[in-house]
């Protein structure tokens, strides 16, 4: 039988099928209701889950291939009272430098396309600094290797002009070529966390730093990067938190002494210790989010996702 | 804080940066075409 809105009736009961059936699934107290919460199942499914299994797992016992439940926390220990843990505080310390650098380098460009390249024209600009993410990281950073090397591109140029008579070493295979290689892979990101940074910096600012007379320098320290400061926070973290976990560029790009936490732990489960793997990674999100709450504490991110009125 | 546009060369160099810039992170790139 068919009713007159086209509906089927099956055994007295609506066909699933029909308009209103559909209706009361996508409808407000159907999926769409629902669909609120599949960020927080995948958040929990996919980083909130594996969190808490690393720190779960960092305290099991080592077995000879794998680990098996307990409690013991060996592989802290063995962290703490090697060198791992020397190299963990230097792999900060040059995530650190590659964030300033990138950020002495990266900021004044987002500054100047935001006050001086037509409003039409500014995101084109800035999609200049996304070419190099066309071709893959990994043959990007292996690249560096002929231009930093002994005879690499910038030695030979430099030696061409005469301005050095033996080759610089020291600016690979060692922690100034992994700060080089984080700088290269990463820069762009503080441009982009800075252009969007400045926006809340409106043009009204500079116009009334230029009425009151202060000059281009205080106006810079004193005004805009205290006001782009959650941006360029965030942008800091981002390119911090690669330097220090991502294995790839010390791994082409480091020597001896010039690891990150990253290689540390890629060392450690190739070693087949995944307990120390999961301390070192335990310590690492430790670091990271007391860092991320102390930028919180200070520059307030939520400003980041706010809109500027 | 300068004039806007009351440098033109001030202007051009701060252009040259930004190109300076994109292009030593493409350096790389260049770099394996060329071998």
């Amino acid at each position: 039988m068919v009713p007159s809105n086209g509906a089927t009736i099956w055994r007295g009961r609506r066909d699933p099928a029909s308009p209103r059936s559909w209706r009361r699934i996508l409808g407000e107290n159907g999926v769409q209701k629902w669909a609120f919460y599949i960020p927080v199942v995948f958040m929990t499914v996919f980083l909130a889950l594996p969190m808490a299994l690393t720190v779960v797992w960092s305290v099991f016992e080592r077995t000879q291939f794998w680990m098996q439940p307990g409690f013991t926390l060996f592989a802290y220990e063995t962290f703490f009272t090697s060198a791992r843990a020397e190299n963990y505080l230097f792999s900060m310390i040059h995530a650190a430098i590659a964030v300033v650098i990138s950020f002495a380098l990266g900021f004044p460009v987002a500054v100047f396309v935001r006050r001086r390249v037509a409003t039409a024209l500014q995101h084109r600009v800035v999609l200049l600094f996304i070419l190099p993410f066309m071709i893959s990281e990994l043959v990007r950073v292996f690249a560096l290797r002929p231009i930093l090397g002994r005879n690499g591109v910038i030695n030979s140029v430099l030696m061409d002009i005469g301005v050095i008579s033996d080759p610089i070493m020291i600016i690979l295979f060692s922690p100034v070529g992994v700060v080089i290689g984080d700088v290269v892979s990463f820069l762009p990101f503080m441009v982009f966390a800075g252009f969007l940074a400045m926006e809340a910096v409106q043009p009204y600012v500079f116009e009334v730093c230029e009425d009151l007379g202060a000059r281009t320098v205080r106006a810079f320290r004193d005004v805009i990067v205290p006001l782009a400061a959650p941006g360029i926070f965030a942008g800091g973290v981002f390119i911090f938190v690669n330097s220090v976990g991502g294995a790839l560029v010390p791994t082409l790009l480091g020597g001896p002494g010039a690891v990150n936490a990253g290689l540390i732990v890629n060392q450690a489960i190739v070693a087949i210790d995944f307990p120390l793997a999961m301390a070192i990674s335990a310590i690492m999100m430790a670091t990271l989010m007391l860092l991320l709450y102390l930028g919180h504490r200070l520059f307030d991110l939520t400003k980041v996702l706010q809109p500027i009125s | 804080m300068q004039d806007e546009y009351g440098n033109i060369w001030s202007y051009r160099a701060k252009w040259a940066y930004l190109l300076l810039i994109v292009f030593l992170l493409l350096l790389p790139v260049f770099y394996v075409i060329y071998v």
